[in-house]
């Protein structure tokens, strides 16, 4: 069953003949919170253009630390790198929110891409978007304290789910921002307290905002600049 | 002493690498030179044959953090290679060098028709992406002075020699850190007989040491580099 909108805005943005050679190759799937679609050193045999949910990017450390390094909603794809050439995981790559995806084996969209340059760019674009993002989180990791940092977060999840509310615990949250869970608590009470959110028992809800964007730092705006809308970031 | 080049423009089959360099200008890279500034459309690349240049992020308040550095082993504006873009960061010169500088529009016409040529830049890119990756996470996570440790390897690797003109402002501004942060970092390297620091110039003394200070970072990201 291929529907005529599949959801997924790389995949919209194709026109008609170029969507439907690559949603011909692909099979829908649905992914609960938690699912693994990578751990670090796989081989990416699949490539997941993600319709609704949120999966994250996680670098994994020697001492089993861990850092999100991309989140990818509706926007995007996972395994992007894979379009092009063979590639393994760098990252684990693994479902922040439950949803649903177009998943497409590596090798098939690799033959699709040869063939079809409005494939080629489509994703070109988004993996260059991805790369700006990564150039300012490298810089705002560096930089931004942990509760700025955990709003950009927090804003960028809001961004990519249907509703106001979510389900992350604190231990996931700190886990995602290479922070203490003290920290990522101290954090959260003090955006609940300015009315930004609420959060209780796992469950955060967003309730302002107006005022998460103004404690969020300035890597919010600046990273989807590039990555909500790539497009707009070519003359 | 052998001719310089550049690794990418190396493994690539014959063919493409003269249509490539058919409109290729060499120009030399100096230190301090901005190649473009953030959010300018990307207009030429540079594959360096020495030297490098940095990829920069700045805030609005002034600070600033490298991304990622590119010498001989890679080239700066990859992203723009597939599609036009505008660039994300600046680029600036860090270390004296040459590169091939070539048209981007014309180098995507190339990629557009070349199998082979958009291979070795993907592989390159995908190199690229996980080492921001990598990067983004150890910036949250390491010490200054792994982080100062793994950064004087990687530009060691891409320098001709063992002394590296660096100031301490410049080394602060690469990682994001307070001048005192990065001095106290730079006399426990030479503490350890790591380097030795005067006057703006770093003398790697000995990579061993530096390697036991840098961070797993420094190794996860260099897979892509040549063997010594």
């Amino acid at each position: 069953m291929n529907d005529i909108s599949p959801g997924n805005r790389l995949i919209e943005a194709l026109d008609a003949r170029d969507r439907e050679a690559l949603l011909a190759q692909s099979t829908s799937m649905d992914f609960a919170q938690g699912h693994v679609f990578h751990e670090p050193g796989d081989p990416i045999d699949h490539v997941h253009f993600i319709e609704r949910g949120v999966v994250s990017a996680v670098a994994v450390l020697q001492d089993g630390r861990t850092v999100e390094t991309v989140m990818v909603g509706c926007e995007g794809v996972t395994g992007g790198v894979a379009a092009a050439v063979a590639q393994t995981a760098f990252t684990r790559t693994v479902a922040q929110v439950a949803g649903a995806a177009r998943r497409i084996e590596a090798h098939r969209l690799r033959a699709v891409c040869a063939e079809r340059p409005a494939i080629r760019e489509i994703i070109a674009a988004y993996q260059a978007g991805l790369q700006a993002e990564l150039e300012q989180s490298a810089a705002c990791n560096a930089l931004h304290r942990a509760e700025q940092r955990f709003a950009k977060w927090l804003l960028r999840c809001h961004d990519r789910v249907d509703g106001a509310a979510f389900n992350l615990t604190q231990e996931y949250m700190a886990s995602m921002l290479g922070s203490q869970r003290t920290t990522v608590n101290e954090a959260a009470q003090g955006l609940q307290k300015s009315g930004a959110i609420s959060y209780s028992r796992g469950r955060i809800t967003v309730l302002d905002r107006a005022a998460l964007e103004r404690v969020a730092c300035e890597c919010y705006r600046a990273a989807d600049t590039f990555r909500l809308s790539p497009w707009n970031s070519v003359d | 002493m052998a001719e310089k080049t550049n690794l990418l423009l190396e493994v690539l089959p014959e063919d493409d690498r003269a249509a490539l360099l058919k409109t290729a200008t060499r120009i030399k890279l100096k230190l301090g030179d901005d190649i473009i500034a953030p959010g300018q459309m990307i207009e030429v690349v540079h594959f360096p044959l020495s030297g490098i240049i940095s990829t920069v992020n700045e805030m609005a308040d002034g600070r600033s953090v490298e991304a990622f550095m590119v010498g001989r082993e890679g080239v700066a504006g990859i992203e723009a290679t597939t599609i036009p873009m505008r660039s994300g960061s600046r680029q600036t010169v860090q270390l004296d060098g040459e590169a091939w500088r070539i048209d981007v529009a014309r180098v995507r016409a190339l990629v557009n028709e070349r199998q082979a040529l958009r291979t070795v830049l993907a592989v390159y890119h995908a190199g690229v992406q996980r080492e921001l990756e990598q990067t983004a996470a150890c910036h949250a996570l390491h010490a200054s002075e792994r982080r100062l440790a793994k950064w004087l390897l990687r530009c060691h690797d891409r320098a001709d020699n063992d002394l590296i003109r660096l100031t301490q402002e410049y080394m602060a501004a690469m990682l994001g850190s307070q001048r005192t942060t990065v001095n106290e970092a730079a006399q426990t390297l030479q503490a350890q007989g790591a380097v030795s620091y005067s006057r703006g110039k770093v003398r790697v003394l000995s990579r061993e040491a530096l390697e036991a200070a840098a961070c797993e970072c420094y190794r996860k990201v260099s897979d892509h580099l040549p063997p010594d």
